[in-house]
Formats: structure tokens, C-alpha cells, sequence
């Protein structure tokens, strides 16, 4: 089976679902159904790579690896429990078409062999964030949507640079061809390559000292939307970005340069988080400080620290779409999200799912965030880096403060309003939490397949 | 003296300082202006100049346009590198989907509130 259906299904999905305006919803669920399947069965014969038109170095290539394969699962995996979620509600229809969209984007981006595919994934996955950011068609949302696009197009052309200094040096878009000849460049050369790609990509993924418009983004749309920023595509980014890193085997001190961003990024994250009135927000700085805990992860050329990001990736993603999701019940509840919400709702299931979420992101046993950050600071003790794994646990700390601050809302005394949550909608929180508690207590075969795959990213393409 | 103008390396050259002037342009433009329609015309203006650069610093005099026609009838190395420019083609086509996307979205941002610049957009905030 072509791994092309990945991309084909949902992108053929987004436009035939125009026609079928009543059923949008259960045909965007089937189709997520559908991917998770063939993702099931493809994960069997794995490395695959698929040259279209010519042979390899001229080729537009899109290649299936390890790496690959589990943020491919995993991104269709979030966006079909996002869809799940949104069948009762009368949402708008276009959140399916734009979910869909958004899955192409975020799988082209992940399966190119090629630099230029990047860019158009890159692209396709942007225009449509910002269509999704704009999507409640308040002054809010514009004022969001205008933001994002002047940064998103000042990192397109930082990308651009890159790919045409590229091309005008070594004569080849094709990664791995990349990656043979990177050496060959100058040293100013690269310098200005991986600058470019610094800032293309670290504006993408939320990074310090490029991440000062992501909470307003984030603050601008729905809680719902917020979702498939935070799970899906930023996600999406880090995975190319540190995945090109170690393809063209560049210098370590980048590396170095990118771990100590992002523990930088993690601490202001966390200490402007204490500040916030507004829920969106609060969550927004979390995400942000969880990146940059994932900067660091994904830096060190180190099989067990790697092993912890992909597990806290994959913790982090399912942990943020179950509190943005709960979120989004209160916001549509109460029609606002600042922080006094968490004073006034009664919901003891809401209550719980929080706790679980916000115990889980402090990395707190029994949770899986729990075991996720082990495996980095292990991994962090094990080649020696002690000021980092110090500085990863104080602003945990931090982050301690403002999360239970938020749980210490809920014990007010201000007259609550009950909130009743549809049955389907409970039981996708509720599995959520379960698979979360379930990774804590016997993470061994997710710790299994995280190492798979963390030896995939460092080892190359085809392995 | 004037042949020296019709050279490779000038011609280079030329495209090399022009394109970075207007990169300059567009990027100062696009953090100094408050009008959101110029900041976004400031930005096409800096991704235009990164297309004069590639396909300019691919062109050599005496070669010929990657077209197979009547008299070109197989491609060679006297034709220029096709890849490009077809790059550039794919490239300018998404410039223009999200300038036309921005551009919607200032339009509907000026219907619901009056706002035209950048400084003035404060529904966002710790505040809000």
C-alpha cells in the first residue's frame, strides 16, 4: 500500500465533504477511522520511502519511518478523538474540512523526504491555522488571525532562505542528499542555514525568544481550536525541525545552542504564567513551557533522553487535549475564560479529569508525565548535565504554584453552576485520563516503542 | 566597456546586491509600519526579492529557457536549471493565497471594529 494515501484520503475527504453537507461530521470521523486502520497495518513494513516521477536525489520523495509513523499515528489519533468530540455539538461545519486540512498539513510535514515538500506542507499546515484561529469571526479572532499571519510570513520567508541557500550551494533538495553533502558548505554558509531554520521553525514551534505572539493566538480562538495547535501542530514542527538536525548530522554546539533555548523558554514560560487571568492563557504558557522542556529533550544526542520526549510527547499531547477539551465545556458554559470561571463551576468529573491533567503535566506519580520526565532527567544525570536537570526541577516548581492555584479556585464558595456534560463527550475525557493513569503505572511497552523510535530520529532515515 | 555589463559574473553580482537591498526593504518595512495593508505588501515585497535571487543567481547569459519547442527538441546543459523555477511558480502561488487570506482578514477586522493599525489592535491581553 502507497503511504501517498495518508495524504490523499483526507485532502480528497476536505473537498468531497462540500457535497455531503449534512453528514460532514460522521464522514470526517470515518475518514480519521479510516487512517488510524491503514496506519495500524502499514506500521508492519516499516521503513518505507516512495519516489514520485524521476529516482531518488531528483525525485519528490516521502519517506515512512519509525519516527514518522508514531507522530503520524499520533496526529491522526488526536484529530479522531477531536472530531469524536465534536459530533454532539452543533459545531460549525467548517472545523471539519479545516480538522481534515490540518492533517494533511501536519502528515505531509512529517512524511516529506524533501526540503521544498516542506515548505508547501509547512504552508498548507499554516494558511490553515490561521483560517482556524479566525474562525469565530469576532474582532478577537481577526485580531488573533492578523497576528499570526504577519509572524507566520516573516518564518515562511526565514524558511525560503534557508532552502534557496541550499539549493545554490550544494544543488540538491532531497534531505538525506542534504545530509551527505552539508559538510561541503562553508562555515558561514551553514551558519546562516541553520540560523534561517532557527527562526522558520522556532517561530512555528513557540519557542523563546520567538514565541511572544503564541498566548494571544491562543488566547484569540476557541478552547476547542487550541487543541490542534497545542497537540497536533506544534507537534508537528519540533519533529521536522530536530528530524533535519540530526538527518545533516550538524554541529553539536546547535544542539547545545537549542537545549539552552529551550530551558530558557521553559522557566519565562512559567514564571509569566503565574500572572495570568485568563484560562487560555494560563494553558497556553503550559504548552509553551512543555515545548521547551521538549527542546531540551530532543537536543542531546542520547538515546534515553530522546526516549523521554517521545514519551512526553505523546503524554503532553493527549494531556493538553484533555484539559483544552474540558476547558471548552466551561468557556461554551459560561461564555468567557478568564480565571474566575474555576470558581464557579460544580462538576466533580470536571474536577477530577483536572487533577489528573494538571498532576500529569507537573510529572507527579502515578501519571505518565511522571514517567516521562524520569526518563529525561535520567538521561539528563547520565551524560552529566546536572545544572539543566536542576533547572528543569525548580521551574517545575513553578509550574506547581499556578496549576494548583487554578485547582484551589474550585474550592470557593461562590454560588456554583452545575454543568452537565453529554454522555460521548464524558467518555472521551474519561478515556483520555484512563490512558493517561494506564502509561503511568505500566509504561514499559509505550517506553518501548518511544525508544524505537527516538533511535530512529538519531540514527537516520532508514532505520 | 559596456560588454562588461553583459557578463555572468556582473550580472550576478548585480542580483546579488539588488535582491538583499529589497529583502532590506520589505523586512524594515514589514517591522516599521503600522498600517496592517503596508505591513503585509512590506512582506511580499521581501518574498519577491528571495524570487529575483534564485532565479536570477541560476541565469547565465547565453543560455535558454527549459522549454522544449519546435527547434529545442531534447533538454541539455544549455538550458538553465528548471527546478528553480518551478520552485518559484509554487512559491508565488501560496505568496498570493495568503496575501489574499490577509487581506480578507483586514477587510473584516476593519467591518467590526474600525481599526486599521497595528498599534490600535488591543482586544487581546492579560487584561481582555
Amino acid at each position: 500500500m502507497s503511504i501517498l494515501y495518508f495524504i490523499a484520503i483526507p485532502l480528497l475527504a476536505s473537498f468531497l465533504t462540500l457535497f455531503f453537507k449534512n453528514y460532514l461530521r460522521y464522514i470526517s470521523v470515518a475518514i480519521n477511522a479510516i487512517l488510524l486502520v491503514l496506519a495500524y497495518f502499514i506500521i508492519e513494513n516499516l521503513p518505507i520511502t516512495e519516489n514520485l516521477s524521476f529516482d531518488s536525489p531528483l525525485a519528490i520523495s516521502f519517506v515512512l519511518t519509525k519516527g514518522s509513523a508514531f507522530f503520524m499515528t499520533l496526529f491522526i489519533g488526536i484529530s479522531f478523538l477531536f472530531s469524536l468530540y465534536n459530533i454532539t455539538q452543533n459545531s460549525r461545519r467548517d472545523i471539519f474540512i479545516l480538522t481534515n486540512m490540518l492533517l494533511i498539513g501536519v502528515i505531509g510535514l512529517v512524511l516529506s523526504g524533501d526540503i521544498f515538500n516542506i515548505y508547501i506542507f509547512f504552508e498548507i499546515s499554516s494558511i490553515t491555522a490561521y483560517i482556524l484561529t479566525s474562525l469565530n469571526r469576532d474582532a478577537k479572532a481577526y485580531n488573533g488571525a492578523i497576528k499570526y499571519m504577519i509572524i507566520g510570513s516573516i518564518a515562511s520567508i526565514f524558511l525560503l532562505i534557508a532552502i534557496i541557500t541550499i539549493y545554490l550551494n550544494i544543488g540538491t533538495l532531497n534531505l538525506i542528499t542534504i545530509g551527505e553533502r552539508f559538510g561541503y558548505m562553508g562555515a558561514n554558509t551553514q551558519f546562516l542555514v541553520l540560523l534561517s531554520l532557527f527562526i522558520g521553525f522556532g517561530i512555528k514551534t513557540e519557542i523563546f525568544p520567538l514565541n511572544f505572539w503564541a498566548v494571544d493566538i491562543y488566547q484569540a480562538t476557541s478552547s476547542k481550536i487550541n487543541t490542534l495547535f497545542s497537540s497536533i501542530l506544534s507537534k508537528a514542527y519540533i519533529f521536522v525541525f530536530f528530524h533535519i538536525a540530526y538527518l545533516w548530522n550538524v554541529d553539536s554546539k546547535y544542539l547545545l545552542f537549542t537545549a539552552m533555548i529551550g530551558v530558557i523558554s521553559f522557566g519565562i514560560a512559567e514564571v509569566s504564567s503565574l500572572t495570568s487571568k485568563d484560562t487560555k492563557r494560563v494553558f497556553a504558557y503550559s504548552t509553551l513551557g512543555q515545548l521547551g522542556v521538549l527542546f531540551i529533550g530532543f537536543s542531546y544526542n542520547n538515546i534515553t533522553i530522546m526516549t523521554g520526549a517521545i514519551f512526553l510527547v505523546f503524554m503532553h499531547s493527549i494531556t493538553k487535549l484533555m484539559l483544552f477539551l474540558s476547558l471548552d465545556i466551561l468557556e461554551q458554559r459560561f461564555g468567557q475564560s478568564s480565571i474566575e470561571i474555576f470558581k464557579q463551576f460544580k462538576s466533580p468529573f470536571l474536577i477530577i479529569i483536572f487533577i489528573i491533567g494538571f498532576l500529569s503535566l507537573l510529572g507527579l506519580p502515578p501519571f505518565g508525565g511522571f514517567i516521562a520526565k524520569l526518563t529525561i532527567l535520567s538521561g539528563l544525570a547520565g551524560v552529566g548535565a546536572y545544572i539543566m536537570m536542576g533547572a528543569i526541577l525548580v521551574i517545575s516548581l513553578v509550574e506547581a504554584v499556578y496549576l494548583f492555584r487554578l485547582l484551589s479556585y474550585t474550592k470557593d464558595t461562590q454560588p456554583k453552576v452545575k454543568i452537565s456534560i453529554p454522555l460521548l463527550q464524558k467518555a472521551i475525557l474519561a478515556s483520555i485520563a484512563f490512558a493517561i493513569i494506564y502509561f503511568g503505572i505500566f509504561p514499559n511497552a509505550l517506553l518501548d516503542i518511544s525508544q524505537q523510535v527516538a533511535s530512529s530520529i538519531i540514527g537516520g532515515v532508514h532505520v | 566597456m559596456l560588454d562588461s555589463f553583459n557578463q555572468t559574473p556582473f550580472l550576478h553580482s548585480v542580483i546579488t546586491i539588488g535582491s538583499f537591498l529589497i529583502l532590506l526593504i520589505g523586512l524594515v518595512g514589514a517591522l516599521s509600519k503600522k498600517n496592517l495593508f503596508k505591513i503585509f505588501l512590506s512582506l511580499a515585497i521581501a518574498e519577491s526579492s528571495l524570487f529575483i535571487y534564485f532565479i536570477g543567481m541560476h541565469f547565465s547569459i547565453g543560455k535558454i529557457a527549459p522549454i522544449v519547442t519546435n527547434k529545442v527538441t531534447e533538454f541539455s546543459n544549455d538550458m538553465v536549471d528548471p527546478i528553480p523555477q518551478a520552485m518559484i511558480l509554487t512559491t508565488i502561488v501560496i505568496g498570493i493565497a495568503v496575501l489574499s487570506l490577509a487581506l480578507s482578514f483586514i477587510i473584516s477586522y476593519y467591518k467590526l471594529t474600525g481599526k486599521m493599525r497595528i498599534d490600535d489592535m488591543n482586544e487581546l491581553g492579560e487584561d481582555k
